[in-house]
Formats: C-alpha cells, structure tokens, sequence
C-alpha cells in the first residue's frame, strides 16, 4: 500500500494544512491547527 | 372530571377567557390558552400520564416543564411530545404512548412482578443464544413493549424545517435575571446579542415567584426587549457549544416552521442556564403524586392548578420552603413539613396510581396524596462540558462547580452561585460587559485581518478585566438517598439498587455503570439523574463524590427533530436557459445533481430511434464547462489528465481521463483547442464542481508559478447537441463562417462560427450518441434563439427534441461509460478500459504512482459489454454477476436497457477478469431470482463498433 495516499500522521498539537475558502473568495491557505484544541492561527506565528 | 383549577393568581400565564378544546386518549377535555398539555390535563384531575419503559409502572407528572421523564404523549401524527413544555392548541389529539394495550390496563405490568428478570444487563445476559432466536422471537414480542410513538410517514403535516445563520457578538443561553442582565449589559457596550431562552417566556425561576420577583422581570423584559441591539429567541433552546463558539440553536414553534436550527458564530458564549431541580431516591418515588418543589410551585403559580389535597414536603433550601406558602394559599393541607438540617426524612411511599401513604423518618405513616421533594439541585453544565470545562463538585454546597473556561465562554447566574435577584443581575451584568468586551475586541481583530487596508471602525476596544464578584455559595446538605432504594432514572426504569447490582458485578467506574445499566441514557440524558445515579456509586464504593467523577455532557443539550437536521438544503437548483422551453413542451423533470432536465417528452424510444434516423437535439448545458487561457494550460492538463496533450493542433479536440490520487478514476471529458493559449475542457455534469476546485487547488498551491486563468462558464454557454445523419443538413442552413464538410471539419474537431445568427458560438463535431453530431455552445442570452432556429429549419428532417433517458439509451447503444455510473469508487483505470490512453512515462500526473501500481495488477475488475442471450431479458442495474449456481459475485451491471435500434437488451458491466475474454458466458442473478445467462462482447460498443455513423 502507498503511503501517501491511504496514511497520514495525525499528531497531537500544530499541524500545517491547506483550507479552502469554498463559500468565500476560493482561495486555498496554508493555516496552523492545533489538532488537541482546534485553535487556528496565521502560519508567520510559528 | 375533578376540577383542579385555582382562582386567579398574579403571575398566571394562562388566559381564562380563551377555552381550548382537546381530547386525551379520544376523550374530550379543555384547557386554557398558555396550559401545556400537562398543566390542562392536571386542571381536569389526569393524574397517571404514561407507564414507565421497563416496568410499566403508572407515572405522573414530577417536574413540570421540558425534562420531566415520563411526560412523553403522542399527538396527532407527532410522537414523544414533551406534555410537560408543549403548549396547548385547540384540536390537539393527544394519546399516552408506551402502553399495551391500554394507559389503564397495561400487559407489560406483570414486568413489575418478574422484576428480577430485568435486572442490569438484562438484555446483554438474556437475549444472547440462542442466534435464530434473536430475530425469530425476542425481536419481535420485544418491539411490541418498546418505548416511543407513532411515525406515521404517509401522513405528516409537519410541513417544511428550516435552517438559518447568524452572527451575533454575544449569544446568551438562559433568560433568567442573570440571563437578560448579561444581555443588557453586553448590548448596552455596543454588542450584538442573541438572548436564547428554553421557556416560552423570559424571566426563569423569578416567572412562578412572588410579586417583587415579578416586578423584576418586567422590568428586565422590557429593558431587553426596548434594546434593539437584543435578539430574543423563546422557546427555543441552547443544544450545543463546538468549536470556535459554533453555537447550536434549536428554535421550536417558529412561525414558518415547525422547528429551526440556528448555526450561531458567536464571539462570546454567556452560558446562564439556571440551575435543574434533583429528584431524592426512595422507595416508591416514581409514583405519581411525588413531585418536586419547582414542579409544584409552577402548577400553582403559572396555571393555577391546584396539585394535590394534603401534602408531606421534604426540603433541604429556602426555595422548598416557598413552596409551604405557595399551598396554603391553594389551599392545600400540609400533613408534614419536613427539614433535611433537623434530620427529618421520607422513606417510601405507598400508592399505585397516586400518593396514598408515607412513611416518614421517624416511623410514623402519615396519609397523604401530594409528596412534595425540595432536595437540591443539579447544574446543568453540559454547554461547559462542551467548551472543555471540567466540573468539579463541592460538597459543602452538594452541586458541581465550573472549573476552568476559555475565554469566549463565561458563566453566570445560578449555575456560578447563590443570589438574591439583584446580585443575581448584577453577575448577569458584570457576565455580559465582559462578554462585549472580549467580542468587540475579538470584532475589532477580525475586521482587520479581513479589511487590510480598510478602516476597522477606530482603534482596538480597551481589554476589560474580570472583577466580578463570585455569587456565594450558600451551604446545602448531601441529600440524595433516603434508607431505602428508590428509581434513579425514570425514563429508562434504572433504581438504585440496580446500581448497586452493577457495581457488584464490577462496572464500577461512572462511565460503565452507565453503559451497563442505562443510566441517565434515556430521554432525560441525565439532567435528573446524573448526580444521583454519582451519588449511590461513591455510597456502595464508599468514596467521596469528588473522586467519582460524572459522564462527559455531549451534545445536544435538548432532543433535535431529525427534521430540524434535515432542515432546508441550502442548495441552489439550476435550470439552463432552455428548461422553461422544455417543461412548456411537455418535458418530464430528472432532477441530476443541482440541475433539473429534461428526462423525456413523452416518448424516450421514440426519441431514441429519431436520432438515429433523422436528427434530434438535446440540451446538455449541466456539461461542465471550463475556459482556459495562458501559456502553460497544456501543462495543466498533462497534470491532471491520464494521458498526454503536448501536440493538440489548434481546432482539436482529445478525450482525457483523470483518476484522483488512489488512482480511481474520477472524471472524463472533451477537451478543445480554441486558440495559441486558449481551451476549453468540459467535465462530466456531476463532477463540475469538484474539477474546477481541483485545477484551482493545483494551480495556487502545487504550481503557483504557471501561468492559467480558469473560468468556469458552464451556465454561460448553452449546449445543445445536434445529433443524427441529417445534422450536418440541418446546421447548413443556419451556420456561417465555418466550413461544415466532413474533410474540413472531421469528427473530434472544434471551430467557432455563427449560428442562426449569433456570434461567438463554439461547434464542436462530438457526441455522446454515436451518430454524426455537433455540439453547439452558444452564449446563454441567445440559447432559446437558437433552440426555436434549429427547431424551424430542421421541421422537413424530422428533428425532435430528445431528453437525458433517450441518451442514456444512445451512449449505452454505443457503449460509452459514465463516470460514477459504470465505474464507482473503487474502479482504477484499468478496469475502465483505459489501457491505450494511459501513458505511466509522463513526468508528473495526478494518481501516477497507484496508475503504475494498478497496471501491475491483474485481479482488477474490467467493464465489458455484455448482451443477455435472451434479448427481451433487460436485467436491472446493479444486478448481480454470479459464478454458475452459488452465489459467489463477480460482478455486477452497471448499465441495462433494452435497445431500440437492435430490438434487444444491452448491458455494460464490471466483471472479475477471468470473465473478461469476448464470448465469455456469464451468469447474472436477477432481482425475482431468476438466473439468466449473457455473452460477453468483442467492443464496448453494440452499435456501429467502428464508428462509421459518427465519422460520416
């Protein structure tokens, strides 16, 4: 099995993704998520 | 019928001159306007309202409001209505639900005298083996005893539920005195505020208080309800904190629906629920005529009802004592008044379908008809649980304290401490500036990461610190047991005893016992027993409170109608530029995706055999329509394709495939050459969405530095489809500015030109039906022209319009796939056929790496056309392949139709490889059972396999 497309690590605490603006602007972002508490913040604060 | 109903009293909320007429159980009563069907019922003398869940046990009315446990009535078509909160309307036909045969006579009593029987885990140690059994018996007799109403799905009048958004700085949860003073205070510092409140009236416990009680809340109603800035939901309930402060809210009795959820974003959450009045466990406490201090003091208060004649009250606060007043002056005879701090007490009581006899502490039997309970409270900190707040009980004051909060979620009121009413307010006030506070700062920051450049309405709010005075807690004895075992959850029958039971038996952890036994997992979702059901653990254990923890609140907080869920789809329905033409022309409506299209005009095989006899035309605007401009499109689609696009001559046309990153295959479409820099790609109609999203998530996060500009243009360009061997006649007469020979302009080409007139319209030579066909985007504003045109001038060639099912029939004739249809999730390229297309030496396409992996594989599946060998069998789609006899599967059809240009049925289907080779013998298992067998074909293609129609 290929890693990429089936696994994905899953730590606890901030992760970098990408979100989408889909209602919005249609902008795709990089944000920080912290996956313990689903607090979000700008990727300069890291 | 006796009547229960009290001279006027001052806080009465019912109106005596407006009579409503009912019925309970088909016999007729009435109530007033402002009665819940419990405080009607109660007026006219209904003392057993429903028999309990396991035990059938009589039940009667203990809280009176919205959690009392056994209150669950039918009305009308709507089932498990809450008699204790639901307002009274004339004509209601209210029914006890959970009896069997009969409220009065219920088989399932006899349950009470094998009680031994359903005992903890009786279900999990009964019903186990033998299996067969299972289904055959016990499932059967057991749904005849379960608890719930009547659906009935033929004849719901509920009408639509809806939906909405909203916004506010401060939502308040609870419209108590700390409630309406935090939304005072908060809209006053300049916030919006939504004021959530449970009851159909603001002002909480004050509501069944005294006169200076009253004139408090009319002084807080109509300062909230002055304050435009205040948004005031009664009725209507808190049901969930998530993340960020996505607030839930249920709004019931709206006046377009029956209910409505409100998805809130609030900035700050003041949760301010008040606090939830606790059963005490003793022998015979479900029967009807216990009842708790609060539940008296509204029937009194609110509905003047009178609860009983001669009363025994058991408290422990000042608020079971109020209730002394409230029924002297209804006139009540007060048998015993008992004080828990001199260590007075009742043990059981006696009675079936009412209070008769009490036993009391010190041994004496009093008689009496009316058990009233002022034992403590719960605080219902489920919104806390929610926002990560983990309680913590204290037991100086016998209730569970809030332990930490984030910022955007502040208590107050009763859940925090004691008050009177002005302190009470005064928290509330304090709550809610703090509230203001940290939204409008938290506004301020939003508003300037959002605007950039733009001015954010002045300078960041000043931060306001948190001086609140706590409100007190006032001292309160540890009562929730008397010496004998009593029920703990009367909505799913679980005593006290059966906990001790289960604890024996070793779930002795809080989490467990609740699980084994049911506990607080009933309609009540422990706001009445969750404490108790504690309490007698950390008793058999011998532990403290403290150290036994509760179960986690989860939302919802209240019951949500699965309709509420449901509410109103948001999704916007298309209609292409034609779909009046076609619905004025008889055409059936197929709703496909968010788009509605014309299934048929009447005759969808008549409509077939047009196309391939004369010329048809069909509209086919949902076709996803990208526009791409820039140098490096050609890039792109080498990206997102499967197979290769380096040498596309201007004015050709190529099919691509694309599979996602496991290499399933996901979309396909026609993709043109229009111009040095410039395409157009059409998706399927489904995928439409999904691949602009795509190409756009490619392109700004995987290759910003190419240079393409997508636009999506389906609704813009109107497509029609010429279809049949007299379209290139047809279009001779309205085209201009293109040069239609077949040498010139050959199949899988694309040229812009003017049709019937209009400028700018794309022609493409494809099809999706086999026959020579163009395909004619034409700006959306002149489409119908262009319709009505094709329709004039092609009358003396028989052109008729044809609909989605007549192509269905045509493409399956022609055996071309549809993505999603004849492939699912789990199809990768091979399996579609594909083979040719796929080119595994291109640097970089999506999906490359599990492309190469499942070429590797020989056990994938492979679409074949099959014909049934007896042609007037047309097997369902989804019709299983099977291995001779057994029922072994491999493989299914994916597409059936009986064809009208071959007078016979055709398949396409996806078969195990070994089944894969032309002239294959197949078995396909149809839905009656019946086995028929099928040949598998040479081409994918029925008719015409080498193209000579859509060449010509």
């Amino acid at each position: 099995v290929a890693h990429l497309p089936y696994l994905r690590e899953n730590p606890a605490g901030w992760v970098t993704e990408t979100w989408y603006c889909r209602s919005g602007c249609r902008r795709y972002f990089t944000i920080e998520r912290n996956t313990a508490t689903n607090e979000i913040r700008d990727t300069e604060a890291s | 019928m006796t009547d229960n109903r009290l001279p006027e009293r001052a806080g009465e909320v019912i109106d005596r001159g407006t009579s409503l007429a009912f019925t309970w159980n088909g016999q007729g009563y009435t109530g007033y306007q402002g009665d819940t069907i419990a405080s009607a019922l109660a007026s006219s003398g209904v003392e057993v309202f429903a028999r309990s869940m396991k035990y059938k046990r009589r039940r009667g009315i203990m809280t009176a409001d919205h959690w009392d446990p056994n209150l669950f009535v039918q009305v009308g078509d709507e089932p498990n209505v809450r008699a204790g909160s639901r307002r009274l309307i004339a004509g209601m036909e209210v029914s006890a639900q959970n009896v069997w045969p009969s409220l009065k006579f219920d088989l399932g009593a006899a349950n009470q005298m094998v009680g031994r029987f359903l005992s903890p885990g009786f279900y999990y140690k009964t019903f186990m083996r033998p299996k067969w059994f299972w289904h055959n018996v016990y499932q059967k007799v057991l749904r005849k005893f379960a608890p719930g109403g009547r659906i009935h799905w033929e004849t719901s009048t509920h009408g639509a539920y809806d939906k909405r958004y909203a916004h506010p700085d401060v939502l308040v949860a609870g419209g108590g005195p700390a409630g309406m003073g935090a939304a005072i205070a908060a809209a006053e510092a300049g916030a919006s505020v939504m004021l959530v409140e449970h009851e159909p009236e603001l002002g909480g416990h004050l509501r069944w208080g005294g006169a200076d009680d009253l004139t408090a809340i009319a002084e807080l109603v109509s300062a909230v309800e002055s304050h435009p800035s205040i948004e005031v939901l009664t009725d209507s309930t808190v049901t969930g904190r998530y993340d960020h402060n996505w607030i839930a809210v249920m709004q019931r009795s709206h006046e377009i629906a029956p209910e409505r959820l409100i998805k809130a974003r609030a900035a700050s959450l003041v949760v301010a629920p008040g606090l939830i009045e606790r059963p005490y466990i003793f022998a015979g406490n479900d029967t009807p005529g216990v009842m708790l201090s609060g539940a008296v003091r509204r029937l009194i208060n609110l509905w003047a009802v009178k609860p009983g004649t001669k009363a025994v009250v058991l408290s422990a606060n000042p608020e079971g004592e109020a209730v002394l007043a409230d029924l002297e002056s209804a006139g009540v005879e007060i048998v015993a008044a008992l004080d828990v701090w001199a260590g007075e007490d009742v043990v059981e009581v006696e009675g079936k379908g009412r209070v008769a006899k009490v036993v009391l502490g010190d041994g004496r039997t009093v008689s009496a008809d009316l058990v009233v309970i002022g034992t403590g409270w719960t605080a219902p900190t489920s919104l806390l649980n929610m926002a990560g707040d983990r309680p913590v009980y204290d037991p100086s004051a016998a209730r569970y304290f809030s332990n930490h909060l984030p910022d955007n979620v502040l208590a107050t009121g009763g859940i925090t401490g004691n008050g009177t009413t002005a302190e009470l307010i005064a928290h509330g006030r304090a709550t809610g500036s703090l509230a203001a506070s940290r939204a409008l700062r938290s506004r301020h920051d939003r508003r300037v990461l959002a605007s950039r450049a733009r001015n954010p309405e002045g300078p960041k709010p000043e931060s306001l610190q948190d001086t609140r005075v706590p409100l007190a807690r006032v001292p309160h004895p540890e009562c929730y047991r008397s010496s004998t075992h009593g029920m703990v959850d009367l909505s799913e029958d679980v005593s006290s005893k059966d906990l001790v039971q289960a604890t024996k038996e070793g779930f002795d952890s809080i989490e467990l016992m609740k699980r084994y036994t049911t506990v607080t997992m009933g309609p009540s979702q422990g706001k009445l027993e969750t404490v108790n059901a504690a309490a007698v653990l950390a008793e058999a254990r011998n532990m403290d409170m403290v150290d036994i923890g509760t179960t986690v609140w989860r939302p919802p907080y209240a019951p949500i109608s699965l309709g509420a869920l449901a509410g109103r789809i948001f999704e916007p329905i298309r209609r292409s530029a034609l779909q009046d033409w076609h619905e004025a022309h008889g055409a059936s409506p197929l709703l496909a995706g968010q788009w509605v299209r014309p299934d048929h005009y009447g005759d969808p095989v008549g409509e077939s055999r047009n196309v391939r006899e004369n010329v048809g035309i069909i509209d086919v605007t949902p076709l996803g329509k990208l526009d791409l401009r820039g140098p490096d499109v050609t890039k792109l689609l080498e990206l997102v394709y499967v197979n290769k696009w380096q040498k596309l001559d201007i004015g050709r046309v190529r099919y691509g495939a694309m599979v996602a990153e496991d290499g399933v295959v996901s979309d396909d479409g026609l993709t043109g050459r229009l111009g040095e820099d410039h395409y157009l790609m059409t998706t399927t109609s489904s995928g439409a969405g999904a691949v602009w999203e795509l190409l756009e998530d490619y392109l700004q996060t995987y290759r910003p530095e190419w240079d393409v500009h997508v636009t999506a243009v389906t609704g813009g360009l109107t497509s029609i489809n010429v279809a049949g061997p007299k379209s290139r006649d047809l279009l001779l007469r309205l085209a201009e500015g293109v040069d239609l020979d077949s040498e010139a302009f050959p199949y899988f080409h694309v040229r812009r030109g003017t049709v019937a007139g209009v400028a700018d319209c794309i022609i493409w030579r494809i099809g999706f039906t086999g026959e020579l066909s163009y395909e004619l985007h034409v700006p959306s504003g002149h489409a119908l022209h262009v319709w009505e045109s094709l329709l004039a001038n092609g009358e003396d060639l028989g052109i008729k319009p044809f609909g989605v099912e007549s192509q269905r029939i045509l493409r399956l004739e022609k055996g071309h796939y549809i993505v999603g249809q004849d492939t699912d999730g789990l199809t990768k390229a091979p399996s579609a056929g594909l083979g040719g297309l796929v080119k595994l030496d291109k640097p970089d396409t999506l999906g490359l790496p599990e492309l190469k992996a499942a070429y590797s594989r020989t056990d994938l599946p492979i679409l074949v056309a099959i014909q049934p060998d007896d042609p007037q069998v047309v097997p369902m789609e989804a019709d299983q392949i099977v291995h001779g006899d057994s029922n072994r599967i491999l493989g299914r059809i994916t597409s059936s139709r009986m064809s009208p240009t071959l007078g016979r049925s055709v398949c396409l289907g996806l078969v195990d490889p070994s089944l894969s080779a032309a002239g294959t013998t197949i078995t396909i298992l149809l839905i009656d059972g019946r086995r028929v067998t099928g040949t598998v074909q040479e081409h994918h293609a029925h008719v015409d396999p080498e193209g000579v129609r859509q060449n010509a």
